[in-house]
């Protein structure tokens, strides 16, 4: 179970990354009120509270499906997400290298390597 | 920081509208591009400084008023016009969000090549799956619609890149697979270590008859640290260890290793090919 301040975490960076770029849209004059509803919408949809990491990351790659303007909302959630999550794992492989429990190590690679190719 | 001391429940968006004037130059129905940024900078400099959190500034976003957002205490500094006492959920701080933009990778635009490379790369092996004779309607659109995001992501890198006139383009696994190859590695091959990168590496380690060219090319393409260290154990270990039996969990643990490094290093700007490591 993760802690809930995590998942909280995150939600509310993906949040905050879809504000300023609504807002960066906004002043640029690219956006009218009706994409910026439409945004704010899909981002409540997708986006909600009392999901899990894995969830919000599945979620939040969705994000600029609809709405290439959030391409780079994306880049920086997935960065995020690599950074803070998912390198975890990758360090616990490490530590299963290193006390010789190789299948064990290989089971974890292969369900981070999983989750990214069905992202 | 003024808008943290107020503690007030935020009125629900329905019943603002009812309340809120119409700005003085909307036309009917009409908005104009100002209107629209003045209401959505009044919302997120509201997020900024606390007074909201992010989720109801979105939920204020999706109403159809949101351009007359105002908010009580606060001078519009657009207009000039003093907002009206809304409902306040202290939730996210201005210093919370100050300190992930002091995070030096935040949005910077080498970062965004990068991940341009990763979605590429992950799209390509959803196209992947999709690369058969019979494709249902729903395939066919979906393979349509990936195959335009791909275009719309290489022209964005391509912007990127611009920017930035730097190059990013990492590929531990292709870079691994042409050195286990050698130079005349088949695009099929070098397709099928993208594929399953980590079911390459297997069959690759596991057909190897030369211990020594893995170690050589699996170290030379590893920085020091960690995982070399590793990965020099489980190669010594590998050479001394005849018993197949005994093998094949050393091999195991070279290919989630293998597996391990791809995805730490294919961010980085090593130069694989060529076996240069310049790694940031």
């Amino acid at each position: 179970m993760q802690p809930k301040t995590q998942q909280d975490d995150f939600r509310k960076l993906i949040e905050i990354e879809v504000l300023k770029t609504i807002k960066k849209l906004a002043e640029e004059g690219n956006i009218t009120k009706e994409k910026i509803q439409a945004i704010a919408k899909n981002t409540l949809d997708l986006i909600q509270e009392g999901m899990t990491l894995e969830e919000l990351y599945r979620n939040a790659v969705k994000l600029d499906d609809n709405f290439p303007e959030l391409s780079p909302v994306v880049f920086t959630i997935m960065k995020e997400y690599e950074e803070k999550y998912e390198k975890k794992a990758l360090t616990q492989v490490s530590d299963l290298i290193k006390t010789g429990h190789y299948d064990e190590a290989q089971d974890m690679v292969k369900k981070v390597l999983a989750f990214k190719v069905f992202n | 920081m003024a808008g943290a001391a107020v503690t007030e429940q935020r009125a629900p968006a329905a019943v603002e509208q009812s309340v809120a004037q119409p700005p003085p130059n909307s036309q009917q129905n009409e908005v104009t591009p100002r209107e629209v940024q003045n209401g959505v900078a009044q919302i997120v400099n509201d997020v900024t400084e606390g007074a909201i959190t992010g989720q109801n500034a979105l939920k204020e976003l999706s109403t159809g008023d949101f351009v007359n957002y105002k908010r009580e205490g606060k001078t519009n500094p657009l207009t000039g016009e003093q907002g009206k006492i809304v409902g306040i959920q202290l939730d996210i701080t201005e210093k919370k969000i100050r300190d992930l933009e002091k995070n030096p990778d935040f949005n910077s635009k080498e970062n965004k090549v990068f991940f341009c490379d990763a979605r590429i790369a992950i799209i390509q092996q959803r196209l992947a799956k999709l690369n058969k004779p019979k494709l249902s309607a729903v395939e066919q659109e979906e393979k349509e619609k990936l195959n335009k995001k791909v275009i719309e992501i290489t022209d964005q890198r391509k912007e990127f890149v611009e920017e930035t006139g730097k190059e990013n383009v990492p590929n531990y696994i292709e870079g691994l697979a042409k050195k286990l190859l050698g130079n005349d590695a088949k695009d099929a091959d070098l397709k099928s270590a993208q594929d399953d990168p980590l079911d390459f590496i297997n069959k690759k380690l596991e057909n190897a008859h030369d211990p020594g060219l893995i170690q050589n090319t699996v170290l030379e393409l590893i920085p020091e640290g960690d995982e070399r260290d590793n990965v020099k154990t489980v190669l010594d270990a590998l050479k001394k260890e005849k018993d197949k039996n005994k093998r094949t969990p050393l091999l195991k643990a070279l290919g989630a290793l293998a597996a391990l490094l791809f995805l730490i290093y294919k961010g980085s700007s090593k130069e694989l090919s060529g076996g240069q490591q310049n790694g940031q």
